[in-house]
């Protein structure tokens, strides 16, 4: 919202005062402020100018020859603007040779298409006033022209921009009285609002009636005639100029003006298209329509509230008014409508429809019903001043639904100061509130009783809480010194779940060298199809922002990929991982958010399956390190148990993953990225991916593990070769092992070498340890064990000794 | 062979040791005089065929000749493997200009390095860290809050709706029910979070970013603990002292509410186009827990009062290593993620 520093000058003496200083002190106790602009500066040098005579360009359609006069001072000045046509004997503003606009452009003798132009006539957006650049400014006759532009019209004005964020909560704050009470607090000064006496008329022409008074808890109205409707005085027009609202006619810029001084929205409706001069504020009955003033046609539900007359509705209440019974050129009777409606309902009502206007922006903040009042009174007042041969011929009606009275709080002193944490004297809190416009009432007691003032009780006050914001603002939130919190402070742990993430971070970025990535939570729609993962059952945004991102994601890896996709350009060797939740649907609940982490890990292409199976014993050994490193033991790996290609994780290779789960519970996977999935997604070189449930992980993690003694015994090592099929596992190999062995004395059997041989075969390698607890042992004594388990695994799994 | 003559055999062989500067000739007179067949080795088994008269002269002197040249030659060796290294310690050809190779190393989001900071610095006041659902209910995300259906605070978060009727939180804020559910009070939390609005995306805004939020809830809570606890967290984050200011901010869910403002640390408050000329940056809403929060809470606001901050944590992260586009920060590229730690 737009406030004219012009403007507040009619409601409190500004003078001495620097708007920049006033636009600080207002952020910092009021509300904030996205700028405080000056504009009308850097005007001189341009003169009004009557226009004489136009005519059209010889050489152009489109231009057209515009001669003015300044004074006695006749110039010529080609001019593109449409509304040159239509400017005879209106004043225009010529920016004269040699003049600089505020925008830096600066005027030099042109000759456009043959015609040598003396000038140029501006737009508002040439000289700074406004963004409208769709024609020159042009005024009335009545404008004094041959001047100075800054004599004739009070261009120049400080311009405060409220970010309307920020008053949300104060309905008060609408209208540049609200702005200009609090600058008059700050300031010290005496606030200065406009409360005009109005006699009104007596002929009780017009009939209302609401029927819905909780929606509509005030409606005054009041009928004028013999109004003429022209341009607004250019003082008037100035003002709204510079709080952004395009002057249209008097009766409209009335209206405007008031909303924009009071606060409170007006609605004047041409009379002559009010039906039986009556009016009723109801909701609409199923079906009906409006078409509001901007010919848009709306579809009312038996929410919507409606001005009607006679015949139907003539306005969308609080909102928009009707297209049939807008003000127009000959306008001469005016029916004039100050009201207040229920927040709720017009906000409801806009939302739906989709129109937000400066009407319902304020309905829906909870006006004041008193506001309605003195706007009607305010309009009547101007009217009658303004408009030629204006007369208000009605009464002014006022239909009021029986109101709450106004709060009252009490508010003991000592608590302002110990929630603010700053000694403030009661005087001054007493000072504060009453600036304010609160009205105080001591108690024997200390609590002081403190009266709302209708403009702030819609919403804005209603405990003592917001009264102690009050004095805090004015005080100065920013005179209160840091003061620490005097409580005994116990350091507490980290939680199990935090633990459990920095854990993990620390293992894969520093001990797997990963790079952490933290992704959207929204799975991207065409990785999905790519990596042929079906939508399935997942959570769907009803308003996403855009057609790719419209589910939430139920693994970290289809994004991880997409991110894979993106940094192969750059790099061939990476891990990039994530910590993250993931989103399954419940029913009538809030989804299943688990935290997971997952990485992908993308690498040159190997040559050889041996090469391949070494990788993927690097990948397993990664999700091994990192489990050992949580503490999660007893978790048992085996096959996808698909092997048809209809693996939960699609974008899984059947063949080249493991399964990790606990009690028959899933807790994650690591494999080799499907081929077909590589293939589509455009990848090189040879992709792993793993993805681990932390939240399940946690519950059966025991972090804490016992030291296991050291051996007091050397142990005595055997390291064996077996060639075998190529379908014969590791596993199996290990349990053939284990099991012909048949000693406590085994220790330690583990896998040193796997490869293939050319023979359709393959060579697999274990490193063995014998060891008592007794003492050291002897080849003596374990060579017999060799001997059968080496007879054993020959002859279980079809092996050949290779070596050992 | 008299002795003296031996003795020059043994003076010449010296001599030439003494003039050797290379190993290998060194070895070859060892070799020479030294060896299996060496003279001097020669002369020793000669000693047993000496006339026994002469043999304790001739073998003393032999004796002496040996050794002397053992000791020339130790003492030669030494010398040759000092000049050597001597050679080497000032052979400047060794190329240390050549670049480092690096282990190969991963890195932490930057919003994890931050992340950890924050919660280092709040769990030594005191607080829990704790987590809360993405996707939440509108009880928690606004009506416990204070803020109603169809009340114009809403337009301040634009929400992302989920077609089951859930929501993406549109701020942290969420958490502070949840952990009133969770905690008997007096207790003191933050909550780090992913949150979401409904908005076009840019240099400066995203859909998806990141807040802290912080909640101390006691008997007795004041603006001015507030103020000292927010002080603490900046000036730790950013290593240095940093001014804040407060002023008047509306969230319906504190009374009083307010923005707390930063001084911009480019231009150290003397206004840059980073902070608009204004000196200071816009960096969190705080306040007083309302009553009616605390009440949704499941707390009686005469026993109890709190303070509660939501912090950009994202703007934090951008803040401190000065990156100029929120959508680095979730971009997965690993030419960005790799300057962090």
């Amino acid at each position: 919202m737009y406030i004219s520093w012009n403007w507040l000058g009619r409601h409190v003496n500004l003078e001495g005062l620097d708007p920049n200083e006033v636009g600080d002190l207002f952020t910092l106790k009021v509300a904030e402020l996205e700028g405080v602009h000056h504009v009308g500066s850097g005007l001189n040098g341009l003169r009004t100018v009557l226009v004489k005579t136009v005519e059209a360009h010889p050489n152009s359609d489109k231009l057209s020859l515009v001669t003015v006069a300044d004074g006695d001072t006749e110039s010529t000045v080609v001019c593109g603007a449409p509304n040159a046509m239509s400017s005879v004997g209106k004043v225009a503003v010529l920016a004269p040779l040699g003049v600089t606009l505020p925008n830096g452009m600066e005027i030099g003798r042109a000759e456009i298409r043959g015609v040598v132009s003396e000038g140029m006539l501006a737009s508002e957006k040439e000289l700074g006033l406004s963004d409208d650049h769709g024609g020159i400014l042009l005024f009335g006759a009545e404008t004094t022209h041959g001047v100075a532009l800054t004599e004739a019209i009070p261009v120049e004005d400080w311009v405060f921009e409220v970010d309307n964020k920020a008053i949300t909560n104060r309905p008060d704050l609408w209208g540049h009285q609200g702005i200009a009470r609090e600058i008059a607090m700050l300031t010290n000064r005496p606030f200065q609002p406009t409360e005009p006496s109005v006699s009104f008329g007596s002929n009780k022409c017009i009939t209302v009636s609401v029927e819905d008074p909780e929606l509509c808890p005030r409606y005054l109205c009041t009928k004028f005639e013999g109004v003429v409707v022209g341009p607004s005085p250019q003082w008037l027009q100035c003002l709204l100029r510079a709080t952004g609202v395009r002057p249209i006619s008097n009766v409209v810029d009335l209206t405007n003006f008031v909303m924009m001084d009071v606060g409170n929205p007006l609605h004047a409706f041409d009379a002559r298209f009010v039906h039986d001069d009556a009016l009723s504020i109801r909701c609409a009955q199923d079906g009906e329509t409006i078409t509001t003033l901007d010919e848009k046609t709306h579809q009312c539900t038996d929410e919507t509230l409606l001005i009607c007359d006679g015949k139907g509705p003539v306005a969308l209440a609080g909102i928009m008014g009707g297209e049939n019974s807008e003000i127009r050129a000959d306008t001469t009777d005016v029916i004039l409508e100050a009201a207040n409606f229920q927040s709720r309902n017009i906000r409801r009502t806009a939302t739906r429809l989709g129109i937000r206007t400066e009407s319902s922006a304020r309905f829906e903040k909870s006006l004041d019903p008193q506001a309605a009042q003195s706007a009607a009174n305010l309009f009547t007042a101007m009217m009658l001043e303004i408009v030629d041969g204006c007369q208000v011929i009605s009464p002014l009606i006022d239909l009021q639904a029986p109101t709450a009275s106004l709060p009252v709080i009490p508010l003991d002193p000592a608590a302002v100061s110990e929630r603010l944490g700053v000694e403030i004297p009661l005087a001054r809190i007493r000072e504060i509130l009453m600036g304010l416009g609160f009205q105080l009432q001591d108690n024997s007691d200390g609590v002081i009783r403190v009266h709302v003032p209708s403009w702030r009780a819609t919403k804005d006050i209603a405990i003592a809480e917001d009264l102690i914001e009050e004095v805090g603002r004015i005080h100065g939130f920013q005179n209160i010194s840091p003061q620490a919190a005097t409580v005994e402070v116990k350091k507490p742990m980290l939680s199990p779940k935090k633990q459990q993430e920095r854990a993990t971070r620390t293992y894969l970025s520093d001990g797997c060298g990963f790079h952490e990535h933290i992704g959207y939570s929204f799975v991207w729609r065409p990785i999905l199809e790519r990596i042929g993962a079906e939508i399935g059952n997942r959570l769907e945004l009803a308003n996403p922002i855009s057609a790719e991102l419209d589910r939430m994601r139920r693994s970290l890896v289809p994004n991880l990929l997409h991110a894979v996709e993106k940094n192969q350009r750059y790099f061939e060797t990476f891990g990039l991982y994530e910590l993250g939740r993931v989103f399954h649907p419940l029913d009538d609940q809030l989804p299943q958010q688990d935290r997971m982490v997952a990485w992908v890990w993308s690498d040159k292409k190997t040559d050889s399956l041996s090469a391949t199976e070494d990788e993927f014993r690097a990948l397993r050994g990664v999700v091994d390190g990192l489990l050992q490193r949580l503490g999660a033991n007893e978790l048992q790996w085996k096959r996808p148990e698909t092997l048809d290609g209809t693996l939960q994780q699609a974008w899984l290779h059947p063949a080249r993953s493991l399964i990790l789960s606990s009690d028959s519970k899933e807790i994650g996977y690591l494999g080799y990225l499907h081929p077909r999935a590589q293939q589509n997604l455009g990848l090189n070189g040879s992709i792993r991916v793993a993805e681990l449930n932390l939240d399940a992980l946690v519950e059966m993690c025991d972090p804490q593990h016992a030291y296991t003694p050291l051996p007091k015994y050397p142990g005595i090592s055997f390291d064996v070769s077996f060639e075998v099929d190529q379908s014969v596992t590791a596993d199996t190999l290990l349990n053939a092992i284990q099991a012909g062995n048949d000693t406590p004395l085994l220790r330690e059997c583990t896998l040193f070498a796997n490869y293939h041989l050319d023979n359709g075969r393959k060579s697999v390698s274990f490193h063995l340890v014998f060891r008592s607890d007794e003492g050291s042992l002897t080849d003596q004594e374990i060579n017999p064990y060799i001997e059968t388990m080496i007879a054993h695994v020959t002859a279980q799994e079809n092996a050949q000794l290779r070596g050992g | 062979m008299t002795p003296e003559q031996i003795a020059r055999i043994a003076q010449e062989a010296i001599g030439a040791i003494q003039e050797t500067n290379d190993e290998r000739t060194l070895r070859s007179l060892e070799i020479q005089f030294l060896g299996k067949k060496g003279e001097i080795t020669g002369l020793t088994r000669a000693i047993s065929e000496a006339p026994p008269k002469e043999r304790g002269s001739f073998g003393r002197a032999v004796n002496e000749a040996k050794q002397g040249v053992a000791k020339a030659i130790e003492t030669q060796r030494a010398s040759i493997e000092n000049q050597a290294l001597d050679a080497e310690l000032s052979n400047l050809d060794f190329d240390v200009s050549l670049p480092g190779v690096r282990p190969t190393t991963g890195t932490r989001h930057p919003l994890t390095l931050v992340q950890e900071d924050v919660e280092e610095i709040f769990l030594a006041m005191g607080f829990y860290v704790l987590d809360y659902p993405e996707v939440e209910d509108d009880f928690h995300n606004f009506e416990a809050l204070n803020i109603p259906p169809d009340h114009p605070a809403r337009d301040m978060q634009d929400t992302f709706w989920l077609k089951s009727g859930h929501l993406l939180r549109t701020h942290t804020s969420p958490g502070q029910i949840r952990a009133m559910g969770q905690y008997a009070p007096p207790f003191r939390a933050i909550f780090p979070g992913k949150v979401f609005r409904y908005e076009a995306v840019d240099a400066s805004h995203g859909h998806t970013f990141h807040q802290i939020e912080g909640l101390m809830i006691d008997r007795h809570v004041s603006v001015a603990n507030l103020i000292s606890a927010m002080k603490i967290m900046l000036s730790q984050i950013f290593g240095r002292e940093v001014k804040v200011r407060l002023r008047p901010g509306y969230f319906p869910f504190v009374e009083p509410g307010f923005e707390l403002d930063m001084n911009c640390l480019l231009c150290s408050g003397s206004g840059c186009r980073t902070c608009s000329q204004s000196g200071w940056i816009e960096f969190l809403g705080c306040g007083l827990v309302h009553p009616n929060v605390l009440k949704a809470g499941g707390l009686d606001p005469q026993q109890w009062q709190g303070w509660a901050f939501g912090v950009g944590w994202s703007r934090l992260v951008m803040m401190r290593y000065g990156i100029d586009d929120i959508r680095h920060l979730m971009s997965g590229d690993i030419r960005f993620l790799r300057q962090f730690g």
